[in-house]
């Protein structure tokens, strides 16, 4: 039922992003390019304003903020679930760590401002870099346990950050402001490519998860019951790890630091569909994506010179959520 | 100020793709500035008639030089929102050599044309001045603005010659200005030898404060807004220095060190004139 109640929200949260922004719209002109753009009527006549701000700004940026949300809360649950450890959340095994010095690199050496999707991509392949140091130096020893992955993780980002901050302290102001705005998360300047991106990236890999449902489940009653019951525990980690580590890599290239996602929206979910992970996962993606796409209307519309850090606005509402939270289940313990 | 003039064959490229006028286009009539540098430029070459946007910065006493002269009735940004630009509809967006790449394809993406303004070297301003009024359609007041700032730096040149140049270090703590940087520039023209670039330092860097105690520079340059005086003198090493104990610190107003553009010539003569004042002796 509440699987059913999201299902319905998001597309409703997703139209009313559309509708809403720091420039008024009027209702028929979006309907008019929506349905233009869709091929539902005829083309006609469009305002050009009303057409560039809808479907070259604000269409792209809405999708993303979806598939973003969705993609990190998915990741979230699931690496709950694989570390059974209920605030394991995507920043584990060194993945934002990595994009922001891959983000870095970029500014400091001029491709940010000259090459078109250069610091996405450079954050994507600082990200996958970091994850895969951490899974090469974990598995250098034989078989990584969750103990040593978890380890290696916090250990390649606490590296990673060391070495973004020495680059940042040795670059000029200007470059670092575009570094700052990066690491606060948001969705400004994307545009249709970036969704492409998610499309290709984001979207797969969460629907691979979701298959991954069932195993996801055995595995997160532990190794020893997950093997007796047939499941491959090695592989299948891996598997659900690699999967996860690129969608955040790519969530956070497009978007930056985007935090609180992945623990709050499972966390609020659990009471509702349940710890299964063929609700749970579902259930957290379209949580995911109508928290972001929430969060994002807020932060395009509540400041009129400047958008406002996408980044900072989920950590606002999800510090004092997860701290409520963490009370409350401290109080029934 | 934008103080590294490091540019890569990347940069380069990016320079030639810079401008996306032809010249024979009619001059906008609707030109949004992004930036403090081109809103300064553009309030001198066109007035304020033709602007649509510029930055909340110019009306900040402490980093423009055009505070006042923005009617207030002209929407403000701190940083580019792209509904409220598209809104606008701008014949012509002058961004800056920061502006990242992805947000200048979704202003091609939007059919908005854009002027980029670089300015690697204090050499450079006078062509950016000048492109810049091309692309406004303001050539003779974009010339008379560069041939002015380049009056100014030769003046300061004339006068300048054969003066002793003290050794200067540019203090923004803990950063310095080495070489390859336009303030290096700066105080090179300001009579002056750049501390920084003889400590082997290239770009804007921080210097170890250490550093700065050893090489005893005989002046210091810092921002007269905020707190850098004060807290040279209560630095427990830098407070020793001979040049802070007998007040040689020259206080640049903040206005002349946020941006790069026909200003800087005043970055240059506030500096020279501390330096040198037997040189401008009424």
């Amino acid at each position: 039922m509440a699987l059913l109640a999201l299902a319905a929200a998001l597309p409703l949260v997703i139209v009313g992003a559309f509708a809403l922004g720091s420039v008024r719209l009027p209702l028929g002109g979006i309907v008019d390019v929506l349905a233009s753009r869709l091929g539902l009527v005829a083309a006609r006549p469009l305002d050009p304003t009303t057409e560039t701000i809808l479907w070259v700004v604000r269409v792209p940026r809405v999708l993303l903020a979806a598939m973003v949300g969705g993609g990190l809360a998915v990741v979230g649950a699931v690496l709950q679930a694989v570390f059974r450890n209920p605030i394991a959340d995507s920043g584990l095994l060194g993945v934002s760590s990595g994009a922001a010095l891959g983000a870095v690199l970029a500014v400091k050496l001029g491709l940010a401002t000259t090459i078109f999707f250069a610091l996405p991509l450079a954050a994507f392949a600082g990200a996958m870099a970091a994850v895969a140091l951490v899974y090469a130096l974990a598995h250098s020893l034989g078989r990584a346990t969750l103990h040593g992955l978890l380890l290696t993780g916090l250990t390649i980002s606490a590296l990673a950050s060391a070495v973004t901050s020495m680059l940042l302290v040795a670059t000029e102001e200007y470059r670092v402001k575009v570094v700052l705005f990066w690491l606060a998360g948001g969705l400004d300047g994307r545009s249709w490519p970036h969704v492409q991106a998610a499309v290709l990236l984001i979207l797969p890999a969460a629907a691979l998860l979701a298959v991954f449902a069932r195993p996801l489940d055995v595995l997160s009653l532990g190794d020893e019951e997950a093997a007796s019951l047939g499941v491959r525990v090695h592989l299948t980690r891996l598997g659900l790890l690699a999967l996860a580590s690129l969608i955040t890599g790519t969530a956070t290239a497009i978007a930056g630091s985007v935090p609180f996602v992945g623990l709050i929206a499972p966390h609020a979910l659990r009471p509702l569909v349940g710890s299964l992970a063929r609700y749970l996962l579902p259930a957290s993606f379209l949580g995911g994506a109508i928290l972001v796409v929430i969060a994002d209307l807020a932060a395009r519309t509540l400041n009129e010179q400047m958008d406002l850090p996408l980044g900072s606005l989920t950590a606002l509402v999800g510090a004092p959520y997860f701290l409520v939270a963490l009370r409350g289940s401290e109080r029934r313990a | 100020m934008r103080m590294n003039r490091r540019r890569g064959l990347l940069l380069a490229a990016g320079v030639l793709l810079a401008s996306r006028l032809s010249a024979a286009e009619t001059p906008p009539a609707r030109i949004a500035s992004l930036n403090l540098g081109a809103d300064e430029i553009l309030v001198e070459l066109v007035g304020t008639d033709r602007l649509v946007m510029v930055t909340t910065f110019a009306d900040d006493p402490e980093m423009s030089n055009i505070v006042g002269r923005v009617p207030p009735g002209i929407p403000r940004v701190t940083r580019a929102k792209m509904e409220r630009l598209v809104e606008l509809r701008p014949d012509l967006v002058v961004v800056s050599e920061f502006t990242e790449a992805d947000f200048l394809h979704l202003l091609t993406t939007s059919k908005m044309k854009y002027h980029r303004v670089q300015m690697p070297s204090l050499d450079a301003v006078e062509a950016a001045i000048t492109e810049l009024g091309k692309a406004v359609g303001a050539e003779a007041a974009a010339g008379a603005l560069a041939e002015e700032h380049r009056r100014r730096l030769s003046d300061l040149d004339r006068r300048l010659a054969g003066a002793r140049r003290p050794r200067v270090l540019y203090w923004m703590e803990p950063y310095t200005a080495g070489r390859a940087t336009v303030m290096h520039d700066i105080l090179e023209r300001a009579g002056a030898k750049n501390l920084a670039a003889e400590l082997g330092i290239t770009g804007f860097a921080p210097l170890p404060a250490e550093r700065a105690f050893a090489a005893d520079p005989d002046w210091i340059v810092v921002r007269k807004e905020g707190s850098a005086r004060t807290a040279l003198l209560a630095h427990p090493m830098l407070s020793r220095l001979a040049a802070v104990r007998d007040g040689r610190i020259v206080e640049v107003p903040g206005r002349y060190l946020s941006t790069l553009t026909h200003h800087t010539a005043s970055t240059a003569e506030t500096i020279a004139r501390a330096l040198h004042p037997d040189r401008f002796a009424p």
